[in-house]
């Protein structure tokens, strides 16, 4: 798709800035990416602020290791979802030890480390519920649920087993099917872009 | 998706795609990867590629400007302000604030850690304290073994003098100073060596010593000098006299300074005529 090719080849040649420590291509990298990443945070934290703490640390990320980037890896795009969701996850992971310490039951933490979100954060976790929903709707809605807890709740699999009171080696399978799945959808669909 | 013989890997590749994989299980995933299977790279990547395609089709949300602004802010600030090795900075609570000069400063302490070492310091002085404390003990008990095997010596010498046929016994009587004194001579001529053994003799005002005479018809030779215990018990090894061959008259104890005298000036307080 030449949009998407742009866009690739784009996020290439803002990466070669950031390398260079251009500011003004990092600005760009940004400002193209940025709302992206963070809705993509406020599906894992309805919290707004945690959010943008995570999108401060991911951004920063890119700035420091952007000579660690390996294009033969994956798109500039991916490497940073990539470090958005593993930043994602560490925070997620660590507001659920703290919610332990301070509340106790692993079954509610998810729960209790979430605040009222504002109108606008709800219009945007309601698109992205709909947005991802078209790219799963295709799968049984186990397979779903468990890569969804994992994939936007950074849930571990031992996690997901616990809050699903579902076998360990239940939900390994159910989202090794699930992301079998929607890899050989993938694949599918760039041979019919190609 | 990978080849066979990363069937093990497979599994894995999913959950660490999903974000369902433990820290541990990460890294082992990772280090698969860096052996270079080629297979595994690949499906990694296209899984990481699904994840940003996700993400894209999400609807965009603008966060605060003062996101961006802090960015650009610690950009430009960074080489004056962070260290090179300062991962993890964390912008959200402020950029180049005396927090983070005071991080720069003090670096953090991990309790744990030093707890552990300083008990591990205190464990080594003490264990090392206890090692010369040993180790002195084992000298000084050394040193008393020595001065035991010393003294054995000397008591199986003084035996087997007394016990050899030609050893000749000389009765020593106490003359006016102190007459209830006693001494007796064992000697052995032919070895020129003997042995003296006193009783019963007065004890001597400091600077003095009592001296034994070896008494020939050339003069009398100094056989040793020695002061008694409190009880007025003494032993003494009689030193060898420059003309074995000649015979001894008589022995004869006298008083005389610290350190002996070459010939007796003092008074005679015990003789002996063999």
């Amino acid at each position: 798709m030449p949009a998407d090719l742009d866009q690739h080849a784009a996020a290439l040649v803002a990466m070669q800035g950031i390398v260079r420590r251009d500011a003004a291509a990092f600005a760009m990298f940004y400002d193209r990416h940025a709302p992206m990443v963070f809705a993509f945070l406020c599906k894992m934290f309805t919290n707004r602020t945690e959010a943008e703490d995570v999108l401060q640390e991911t951004f920063w990320q890119v700035w420091r290791e952007a000579c660690n980037y390996d294009s033969s890896r994956g798109s500039p795009v991916a490497w940073l979802v990539q470090i958005a969701r593993s930043r994602g996850i560490d925070r997620l992971r660590q507001l659920r030890l703290k919610a332990q310490r301070d509340a106790g039951p692993l079954e509610d933490w998810h729960d209790k480390i979430q605040t009222q979100p504002t109108a606008e954060m709800t219009i945007a976790t309601e698109d992205a519920h709909l947005a991802i929903h078209n790219e799963m709707d295709k799968l049984p809605l186990e397979q779903r649920e468990a890569i969804m807890l994992a994939f936007f709740n950074g849930l571990t699999h031992q996690e997901i087993s616990k809050r699903l009171l579902t076998p360990l080696g239940t939900i390994k399978t159910r989202i090794r099917l699930g992301m079998q799945k929607l890899y050989e959808a993938f694949k599918e669909r760039d041979c019919v872009n190609d | 998706m990978t080849n066979p013989g990363c069937q093990r890997f497979e599994g894995l590749c999913t959950l660490v795609a999903a974000g369902a994989a433990t820290h541990e299980e990460q890294d082992v995933f990772k280090n698969h990867l860096e052996e270079g299977c080629l297979a595994c790279n690949e499906a990694h990547k296209e899984f990481f590629e699904i994840n940003a395609d996700w993400v894209n089709q999400l609807t965009p949300l603008p966060p605060s400007p003062l996101v961006r602004e802090r960015l650009l802010t610690a950009m430009t600030q960074e080489a004056e302000i962070i260290p090179q090795k300062a991962k993890g900075f964390d912008l959200a609570r402020g950029v180049g604030r005396s927090r983070y000069k005071e991080r720069a400063t003090w670096p953090t302490i991990h309790w744990p850690w030093a707890i552990g070492w300083a008990f591990a310091a205190l464990f080594g002085i003490l264990l090392f304290s206890n090692i010369q404390k040993d180790r002195q003990a084992t000298q000084k008990m050394e040193a008393q073994l020595q001065s035991l095997h010393l003294a054995v010596a000397e008591k199986e010498a003084a035996l087997h003098l007394i016990k050899t046929r030609q050893t000749q016994v000389v009765t020593l009587g106490g003359l006016a100073p102190s007459p209830n004194a006693a001494a007796k001579v064992f000697w052995n001529a032919q070895a020129n060596t003997g042995l003296l053994i006193t009783f019963d003799l007065p004890l001597l005002p400091l600077g003095k010593v009592y001296q034994l005479w070896a008494i020939q018809d050339a003069g009398p030779f100094d056989a040793g000098i020695f002061s008694p215990d409190p009880e007025g018990t003494s032993t003494l090894k009689i030193k060898s006299i420059p003309d074995p061959q000649q015979p001894v008259g008589l022995f004869a104890i006298t008083i005389e300074s610290e350190g002996g005298s070459p010939q007796p000036t003092g008074e005679m307080v015990l003789k002996g005529t063999i």
